[in-house]
């Protein structure tokens, strides 16, 4: 039998219905990268981690509702994340309905968990944002799509409705660039 | 009295992995027995005792929906045999003293056509321990069916939602039960068996501290047989993810709600 972690994001996904543990490696590929959107989107990391709980846990309850054709995993999985950002922009609170409805318990995050999480943020931008005003429109989106919010290079082919190659050449013209900006700031 | 404060977790990605886990553990074992129970109660209990019989008569209240009860605390008095593991699902009532109604008002009984003839009945009323619960009443007074929950639960659920299903259930009709914010003038139902047939109360407050005002629903559609559904179109039937509610405001707008 194939392990979890070696089952693809739509395995996982039909999986979670009837074997929660199946949505564990689905949460492990792309909470950091969701934390980290989420982080720049709000500006705020106690929000953002809040919204992250929210949004995994309205993908749990509607894991068996995905459907391969509407999107891929990741893209589904922002999608959700673009609604309850801007549902809890309109409330001016953050939604809890989905949490509510899985009954889970409220977490707490000390001082510590926040600073740590903020560090890894920081470290996930640095290095990359200098310089990205220089590079043409599509490097960028390219190169912002896949290391910043590191999404996989399928999902960000099928955004912009082009092959995986020309992506994957985007960025790696984007990031010599940036290297050589760095090298010559 | 000591009051509960969550832990301070160091770790937070980790954390909310740990507990989205737990909590989807916790509910899919709350799921399987909820299923469990509504299996059986489609398949297997048709076959109890009747005790109703005042179904037909004219005018009927609370006396068919105390009948309801009897026939309800049998099938809990099973469950609750069943129920091994201890831990429970609030929305399901276990004893008679649950689905008791109380001394606290109710919406008016909905009537609608049973697919074998004759008229069911279902009301939304306040138990004795201040719950919301939902009754149907079948006129062959067999299998009949019912739910409680905390006013203050629903009353969170319907301003999440507007809408909350209570409960599905099936044999030769799908009958699914529920509550929507007084606000909606009227709802359309959608489920794997198309659109339902649909009976909608006035609107009720329940008359306990933090209820909100709402409307109960009930809504059939015939099962198209005498009770038979195999158990994988059972299990679509029964899942209340299945169905779609929608509800008409008065100011013209619809509102979706898939539970």
């Amino acid at each position: 039998m194939v392990p979890l972690d070696k089952r693809s994001d739509v395995e996982l996904l039909a999986l979670a219905r009837r074997n929660p543990d199946a949505f564990g490696p689905f949460y492990e590929r792309h909470a950091q990268s969701l934390l980290n959107y989420l982080a720049r989107r709000t500006g705020d990391t106690e929000v953002a981690l809040d919204l992250t709980a929210e949004v995994f846990a309205a993908a749990m309850a509607s894991s068996g509702r995905y459907r391969e054709e509407q999107a891929p995993p990741r893209a589904w999985l922002f999608g959700i994340a673009n609604k309850k950002l801007a549902a809890s922009r309109r409330r001016s609170a953050i939604d809890q309905a989905a949490r509510r409805r899985l009954r889970m318990r409220r977490i707490e995050f000390s001082d510590e968990g926040i600073e740590r999480v903020e560090e890894v943020i920081d470290a996930s931008r640095s290095g990359y944002l200098s310089g990205m005003d220089r590079l043409s429109p599509a490097e960028r989106l390219a190169v912002k799509a896949r290391v910043i919010d590191e999404r996989d290079y399928a999902d960000i082919a099928a955004e912009a409705h082009d092959s995986e190659a020309t992506i994957r050449q985007r960025v790696s013209r984007g990031l010599t660039k940036l290297e050589r900006f760095g090298r010559r700031a | 009295m000591t009051e509960h404060r969550p832990p301070i977790e160091t770790d937070p990605l980790g954390a909310i992995r740990k507990e989205l886990l737990t909590a989807a553990w916790r509910r899919k074992a709350a799921d399987d027995r909820r299923r469990r129970l509504l299996v059986t109660v489609s398949t297997v209990l048709v076959s109890l005792a009747c005790v109703a019989g005042g179904a037909t008569a004219a005018g009927v209240d609370l006396p068919v929906i105390g009948d309801a009860l009897h026939t309800l605390s049998v099938i809990n008095e099973a469950d609750n045999k069943a129920d091994v593991n201890g831990e429970r699902d609030p929305t399901e009532p276990r004893n008679l003293a649950e689905i008791k109604p109380g001394p606290g008002n109710s919406t008016e009984t909905l009537s609608f056509p049973w697919a074998t003839g004759g008229d069911a009945f279902a009301a939304a009323y306040l138990n004795t321990q201040d719950q919301v619960c939902f009754v149907v009443a079948r006129p062959d007074g067999e299998s009949n069916q019912g739910g409680c929950m905390s006013p203050l639960l629903l009353a969170e659920r319907l301003d999440d939602g507007v809408a909350y299903v209570q409960g599905v259930w099936s044999g030769v009709s799908t009958v699914v039960t529920g509550y929507v914010s007084d606000k909606v003038e009227r709802i359309g139902v959608r489920g794997p068996q198309g659109d339902l047939d649909v009976r909608l109360s006035e609107p009720w407050r329940p008359d306990v501290v933090g209820a909100s005002s709402l409307k109960a629903f009930v809504a059939t559609v015939d099962s198209g047989g005498d009770g038979g559904l195999d158990i994988v179109e059972a299990n679509k039937v029964l899942d209340a993810r299945n169905y779609v509610i929608e509800g008409h405001l008065p100011d013209g707008r619809t509102v979706v709600v898939r539970p």
